[in-house]
């Protein structure tokens, strides 16, 4: 019965391990041998770094760092880029996490910057560190910020940072931005923080989670949005810093093929049909 | 069954409504309520934390003790929980004095070395995997069965192709309109936002019928068993 099929019917036959061959030497090698294709931005990126880019040198400005390991790769260059630019334009950083393994991602991060831009703790940037609670914690800082974090990730006390003076609840912060890969993360600090509270806020996602994200950025409650990858080799482009760019080739070529894919499955998927009805 | 149902559905109903009031009621000591009750919500998460260790160990103890399929990942699952729980929580391998806290983010400690050596690794890679199920599902899976299916699988297509600068370069010559990077944009921002919306309106709705239910003690799963 096998043999009677078609070339095109057969080839929805494929055996997965080509498909896995395939896959892996399309992300491999163009890491390798990078193609340069130009990066080309969208409106909510421009939204996202006019945004940061209209602020004032002194804003602080709270991150909060919502993502692991896992999706490390996808949004780290975002924090990156957003790193660079802040620091670059003298703003201040409160870092905050409502992941655990956020304060890791942040404390990571901020090592990268504290050389290049001569950062002292405490006065350029603070990180806080994870609070559990979730969304609780966002309305737990909306009304009393030093009640939920009286300590930095150094034990330091948050009254005597400079940094902190006069932030004593979140709408004292000047903006928000998020990094986040999921629950609790972009969502929860727009409905309990930045829109109750009137807090300018930007967000950089991963790119599953933008479907969900964007009717707030739609509605202007979220100033823009950096959209997974290619979000952060968009804002690279538009700072003119970061690593995210290179990655873009190898993910162009990836999806490329996953598309040809659907296209062929599709084709022997509608010969074997025709095939059968015509039996 | 007056301290098994009627006590902790009283708690619920007394909490459930203090919290909806201080939404309305802006002034002490409604407004001070928030304050407390999320920094009791903060201490409560806290000790989920205990259970969740506990339930885990209760799990992967019990399938190694009646072996289970797969037990043998059971000891490793164990291993990592007992390496990391007490390189964080004695503090081993901590470089000189460093308070309790800072100690896992202390540039030579242990667990500092394992979470980015090991554990950031380990996460990357499943994370990684999940692209070529993608690949393989898409070329398996994917099928137009019907209109719909159709609509789907060509706005999936756009977008993967209108996200990556490839889309761009292949459509770069063609109107403004045919581009791909705009056509995604559009989808993004149009019958994407418009779906959006819909699902949250109704998670919405469905979580103020949900929350009453559990306030009024209409619903009382949260007491376990049969209730």
């Amino acid at each position: 019965m096998a043999n009677d099929k078609s070339f095109l019917e057969r080839l929805g036959d494929l055996d997965r391990r080509w498909v896995f061959i395939i896959i892996g030497l399309s992300v491999f090698i163009p890491l390798l041998v990078p193609l340069g294709l130009e990066v080309v931005t969208t409106p909510t990126t421009v939204d996202v770094f006019n945004a940061i880019d209209s602020l004032p040198a002194g804003t602080r400005v709270l991150i909060s760092f919502e993502y692991g390991p896992s999706t490390q790769p996808e949004v780290e260059p975002m924090g990156v880029a957003l790193l660079h630019h802040l620091f670059r334009k003298d703003c201040r950083v409160i870092a905050t996490a409502l992941w655990p393994d956020g304060q890791f991602m942040s404390a990571r991060l901020f090592e990268l910057f504290e050389a290049e831009y001569d950062l002292e703790w405490g006065v350029d940037y603070v990180n806080l560190g994870f609070r559990p609670g979730a969304e609780a914690v966002i309305k737990g800082i909306a009304k009393e910020f030093r009640a939920n974090y009286r300590t930095d990730l150094r034990g330091n006390l948050v009254e005597d940072l400079p940094i902190m003076d006069g932030i004593y609840k979140v709408a004292d912060v000047d903006f928000i931005f998020t990094l986040s890969a999921g629950y609790p993360g972009t969502v929860e600090w727009i409905l309990y923080a930045a829109d109750p509270y009137n807090i300018p806020m930007s967000s950089g996602v991963t790119a599953i989670q933008v479907n969900e994200v964007i009717p707030y950025v739609d509605a202007g409650q979220c100033y823009g949005i950096l959209a997974g990858m290619s979000g952060a080799a968009e804002y690279e482009t538009l700072v003119k810093k970061g690593d995210a760019t290179k990655f873009m080739d190898a993910q162009s070529i990836a999806h490329f093929l996953i598309v040809l894919f659907i296209i062929l499955g599709n084709i022997s998927y509608i010969v074997g049909r025709r095939r059968q009805r015509s039996a | 069954m007056f301290w098994k149902t009627q006590i902790p559905v009283a708690i619920v109903f007394v909490v459930g409504m203090l919290t909806l009031v201080q939404w309305f009621i802006p002034h002490r000591p409604f407004d001070q309520l928030q304050v407390h009750m999320t920094q009791w919500f903060d201490i409560i998460a806290v000790f989920a934390v205990i259970l969740g260790g506990l339930n885990l160990l209760k799990l992967q103890f019990s399938k190694i003790i009646n072996r289970k399929k797969d037990w043998q990942y059971a000891i490793v699952t164990l291993v990592g929980f007992a390496v990391m729980f007490s390189y964080g929580f004695f503090r081993i391998g901590v470089p000189g004095e460093i308070v309790m806290g800072d100690h896992l983010q202390a540039e030579n400690s242990h667990f500092r070395w394992m979470f980015f050596n090991i554990f950031t690794p380990l996460s990357a890679t499943m994370f990684a995997l999940l692209a070529f199920f993608v690949a393989s599902a898409s070329y398996r899976a994917f099928r137009i069965r019907n209109t719909e299916a159709t609509l789907l699988l060509v706005a999936g297509m756009i977008l993967m192709l209108g996200r990556v600068p490839l889309g761009a370069l292949l459509t770069k010559n063609l109107p403004s309109f045919m581009q791909l990077q705009n056509i995604q944009e559009w989808i993004y921002l149009w019958p994407n936002v418009a779906g959006a919306r819909a699902i949250m309106i109704g998670i919405g709705l469905g979580m103020v019928a949900t929350s009453l239910r559990f306030i009024l003690g209409i619903e009382k799963s949260f007491l376990g068993g049969d209730e």
